[in-house]
């Protein structure tokens, strides 16, 4: 499998400017009713010793998935650290598989943010359910990438 | 950081898993196991960055996720891979490209098809990630999920 292999329609590469994404991704992004959904095909690279998708890999989306959404659908320019994910490993993923997820954000008060979201395949099972908790920083570095740019 | 930083690791540590999954793409991570303790760490390289240039929560989670099930499994002495059910963490401190990451797992109870386990990643005995998981422990007659490890 390659990085040519098709993605499910509407969806781009996307460009996040993250060296650990850009080693173990590329994810690619689509907008959803004005959710963001970040998805990728699971390749072998991404599978642990079962040769099922790697917990790591999958909380790596379901972190960029959290952390993109509150950019994009709060519409922030602002880097917004992770402070806790929980998430439920419902169903593997298997090589071949496409996954996606998609962010729901519950509540966003004066500086944190908490989150939910789901991750699914191409036949809409579940293959993860989490939670986030964010903090939502006082002052952006006015130097720093705009996350919005990425998803335009 | 050159290859040779990477691998330069303390007392004890070895190349961990295999190299054809996601610790190829994302690794080298080492591990060590002393009496019934299993210890994974890795050194935080460029490739392991987010944009503001201290490690990707998915790279600590990664880490994490193998600490609990691999952990667990040590302690409980069984030679299987532990899927994990649940995996909550709790992003505690940024860190540093070159700081060592090493991680500890307490098992809290275990019956015979769970296990509960609290998981710690240090940073020079600094706690930069807290962790508690539920893992399912496979039957001995799935074949999936059989660990091939020298006797500790």
């Amino acid at each position: 499998m390659t990085m040519t292999e098709p993605v499910p329609a509407g969806f781009r590469p996307a460009r996040l400017p993250a060296p650990f994404i850009e080693a173990s991704g590329p994810l690619f992004w689509r907008d959803e009713d004005g959710y963001l959904n970040l998805g990728f095909r699971v390749e072998r690279r991404h599978t642990n010793a079962g040769g099922t998708l790697h917990g790591g890999m999958l909380m790596t989306l379901v972190d960029m998935q959290l952390n993109s959404s509150l950019n994009y659908q709060l519409d922030t320019g602002l880097f917004i650290p992770t402070v806790s994910v929980n998430v439920d490993f419902l169903a593997p993923a298997r090589v071949g598989d496409w996954v996606q997820g998609r962010t729901e954000v519950l509540k966003r008060g004066g500086s944190t943010v908490f989150t939910d979201c789901r991750i699914i395949n191409q036949d809409g099972t579940l293959i993860a359910r989490a939670a986030g908790i964010f903090k939502l920083p006082r002052n952006g570095d006015p130097n720093a990438l705009d996350p919005r740019e990425l998803f335009q | 950081m050159t290859p040779e930083q990477e691998h330069d690791v303390p007392e004890g540590f070895k190349v961990f898993g295999v190299q054809d999954g996601l610790f190829g793409l994302v690794g080298p991570i080492f591990g060590r196991i002393i009496e019934n303790e299993a210890h994974l760490g890795f050194r935080v390289a460029e490739k392991h960055l987010n944009p503001t240039g201290t490690c990707h929560g998915g790279m600590l989670a990664t880490l994490v996720d193998v600490q609990i099930g691999f952990g667990s499994s040590v302690a409980l002495n069984q030679k299987k891979f532990f899927p994990t059910i649940n995996l909550n963490c709790d992003f505690l401190a940024p860190v540093l490209t070159g700081q060592w990451v090493e991680g500890r797992t307490e098992v809290i109870r275990a019956t015979p098809r769970m296990v509960f386990c609290n998981a710690m990643l240090l940073v020079e005995g600094s706690p930069v990630l807290r962790a508690n998981g539920i893992m399912k422990i496979p039957s001995d007659r799935d074949p999936r999920f059989q660990m091939n490890r020298p006797a500790s």
